[in-house]
């Protein structure tokens, strides 16, 4: 059956409904505004140049990211110092920002991990996902701020959805250790711990198993 | 529908962290989400902790920003000559 190309209108419409999203991913991948815009304007380009690929309207919007995060690899990224996922980092071990600011002296009414939470800006934010590797960054801007599924990721950044699961994690968690950085500018130290928290749940004699109402 | 009692197995701490980020992205299902569930519901310090968790993938969502409008006018005039 012959596929029925995109029209012209209703690619116009995905691309302005869009265009923000794109401009945000596209300020991710280059992490400069001009090139971002040159980014985006390219691959709109090359995504009416094509658009009788499109098997499926309902995937014109994952298909417009792919485009994007395509030209980027080909024609931005040797341009760029690129921030690789180092050894290391792929090591780190499991670090919680709650456990540390829960542990701290910040106390502004309220708990010390919502006080924080309260406090951090927007630019912060965009600071401490500009640091991390890029595989990292890439996985953590399509599903926290664009939205899009494991499976939408993969596809866009073709890899298995089991990395773009384990990336998800590692940004989130590389992501709390550089938050905590900033902890320190707001005047947060974490308290020298009385002790970790220790886990007692279904420790108690006869309580082995749990009800839950489905 | 009629509600019914299961059992699900309990869980400790480890364990329901280490689900907190299927859960928060809707992909823990069936007996490994009632477990969690069942975990949190139980545990003050796994639920403040996946509250918290909850809130700064929030704040992250929250950098999806408004319109650029000369960036919208200029691939408007792009398409247009397309």
């Amino acid at each position: 059956m012959a596929v029925k190309e995109l029209s012209k209108e209703t690619l116009t419409n995905e691309v302005l409904m869009n265009l923000s999203a794109l401009q945000r991913f596209a300020f991710s991948l280059c992490q400069n505004k001009q090139q971002a815009e040159e980014l985006v304007s390219e691959a709109v380009v090359k995504a009416f140049e094509n658009r009788s690929q499109v098997r499926s309207e309902e995937k014109v919007r994952q298909w417009l990211f792919r485009i994007l995060n395509n030209l980027f690899i080909s024609n931005y990224r040797k341009a760029k110092n690129r921030k690789t996922v180092e050894l290391a980092e792929l090591s780190e071990p499991s670090f919680s920002l709650f456990e540390q600011v829960e542990m701290s002296s910040f106390t502004d009414g309220g708990t010390p991990e919502k006080n924080f939470i309260s406090k951090i800006t927007k630019e912060k934010i965009y600071t401490a996902i500009d640091e991390l590797p890029e595989e990292f960054r890439i996985a953590l801007v399509l599903c926290d701020v664009n939205d899009f599924s494991y499976a939408e990721i993969a596809a866009i950044t073709q890899v298995a959805i089991g990395t773009v699961r384990s990336r998800i994690a590692r940004a989130r968690n590389l992501l709390q250790k550089k938050l905590w950085q900033y902890a320190a500018e707001l005047g947060i130290s974490a308290k020298e711990k009385e002790k970790d928290h220790v886990c007692t749940c279904g420790k108690e004699e006869g309580q082995t198993i749990n009800t839950v109402t489905v | 529908m009629k509600k019914k009692n299961k059992q699900v197995q309990p869980i400790n701490c480890e364990q329901a962290v280490a689900r907190f980020n299927d859960f928060m992205d809707n992909y823990l299902k069936g007996e490994a989400r009632e477990e969690l569930m069942s975990h949190l519901s139980e545990c003050r310090h796994c639920m403040d902790r996946f509250e918290f968790e909850q809130l700064l993938k929030s704040k992250v969502h929250q950098l999806s920003g408004p319109d650029d409008p000369a960036m919208k006018e200029k691939i408007e005039k792009l398409i247009a000559s397309l």
